[in-house]
């Protein structure tokens, strides 16, 4: 199977190049998944560079773009690819090197939207209490793990990464606007008005298009739309 | 809170403006397919009529309204897309505000003249 790499080092290579990579059909299997190949891949060449960390799509580490589409290599089978297999870096962020981008961006914006509960009330003896239907609100929210496949497969966050939150700090934020348990609603909102934060969204969709975790941010966008419609009124 | 004046602009308002203006636009437009389905054929008289008619003057000068607030906004969402420094975005900006406001003076003016 042939593979070509995006390889830069900036402190040693004046641009970007492709290298060429082969394995040969005996190193591979029908179980493998693309990290795996990745890793045979190093051994040959042990100064490509990328991320990794669970193996199992839990940790987020290993998002790349892979002929063309943003995906998490630990969790992607070898053998649903179209050989020669193009990787790059996920777009739209700084390269540190190789397959290794500078996450700095991504997680500003994910800290801005303030993800944490915000309850004014005196801590209670035990635990904020949810009702079952509250608690399912969260479900397809909660799982996100900020690996960066959708914010960076976004036009609207690659032209204004700094101004635009991006699909997964806007997930994010729908995620402690639906909480039953967060009182700092009106906050919240008001921190996203303005036509950058949250109204650069254009609902094109790549984010749930080439989210791993089958989640959808653009849905998430609109509720928290309808939510400050509501509000407004 | 973030005061709602301190706000350079409203993402909300603009938004909703956007999608308030479209349904008016649709529903001028699906209005002047079914006139012109039922009426092919306007002379000149027949045209003014049609024009000047109080109603119609109103319903048209909305529309131009919708129209230029509607393009406004996608215009606006296309320099803030593409167009990253602040110079860029202000002349851009300056110029579409300058062609519009231009075009509804003018269609102001074509509606004055035939309501006469």
């Amino acid at each position: 199977m042939k593979f070509s790499i995006y390889r830069f080092n900036p402190d040693s290579d004046p641009s970007p190049s492709m290298q060429a990579f082969e394995l040969n059909d005996d190193q591979l299997d029908r179980e493998m998944m693309l990290l795996d190949a990745l890793l045979l891949l190093k051994a040959q060449d042990e100064t490509l560079s990328f991320r990794r960390s669970c193996g199992e799509g839990v940790c987020g580490s290993d998002g790349m773009n892979v002929n063309g589409r943003n995906m998490l290599a630990c969790i992607t089978p070898l053998f649903s690819l179209k050989s020669p297999v193009v990787i790059n870096p996920m777009p739209g962020l700084p390269v540190i090197r190789d397959l290794i981008v500078d996450m700095a961006q991504f997680y500003r914006q994910y800290r801005a939207v303030r993800p944490y509960l915000i309850n004014k009330d005196p801590e209670p003896e035990v635990e904020h209490l949810q009702s079952p239907a509250e608690r399912d609100r969260l479900d397809g929210l909660y799982e996100c793990i900020l690996c960066g496949c959708c914010s960076t497969a976004c036009p609207s966050f690659w032209w204004n990464p700094d101004k635009f939150l991006g699909p997964a700090a806007l997930l994010q934020s729908w995620r402690f606007l639906a909480d039953s348990r967060d009182q700092a609603t009106d906050e919240r909102l008001a921190s996203l008005d303005g036509p950058f934060k949250l109204f650069r969204c254009h609902t094109i969709m790549n984010c749930v298009e080439v989210c791993p975790k089958g989640l959808n941010p653009t849905r998430a966008i609109g509720r928290i739309k309808e939510l400050m419609l509501k509000r407004s009124m | 809170m973030v005061d709602s004046v301190s706000r350079p602009t409203h993402g909300l308002r603009d938004w909703l403006l956007q999608r308030f203006t479209a349904v008016y636009l649709g529903c001028f437009l699906l209005y002047l397919m079914v006139h012109f389905y039922n009426q092919p054929q306007h002379d000149y008289q027949q045209w003014h009529d049609w024009i000047r008619h109080p109603a119609m003057t109103i319903a048209s000068a909305a529309f131009i309204l919708a129209l230029l607030v509607h393009g406004w906004v996608g215009m606006r969402d296309v320099v803030l897309d593409y167009a990253n420094t602040l110079r860029a975005r202000l002349l851009l900006l300056s110029l579409i505000a300058l062609v519009f406001i231009g075009c509804g003076l003018w269609a102001l003016q074509i509606l004055l003249l035939s309501a006469r």
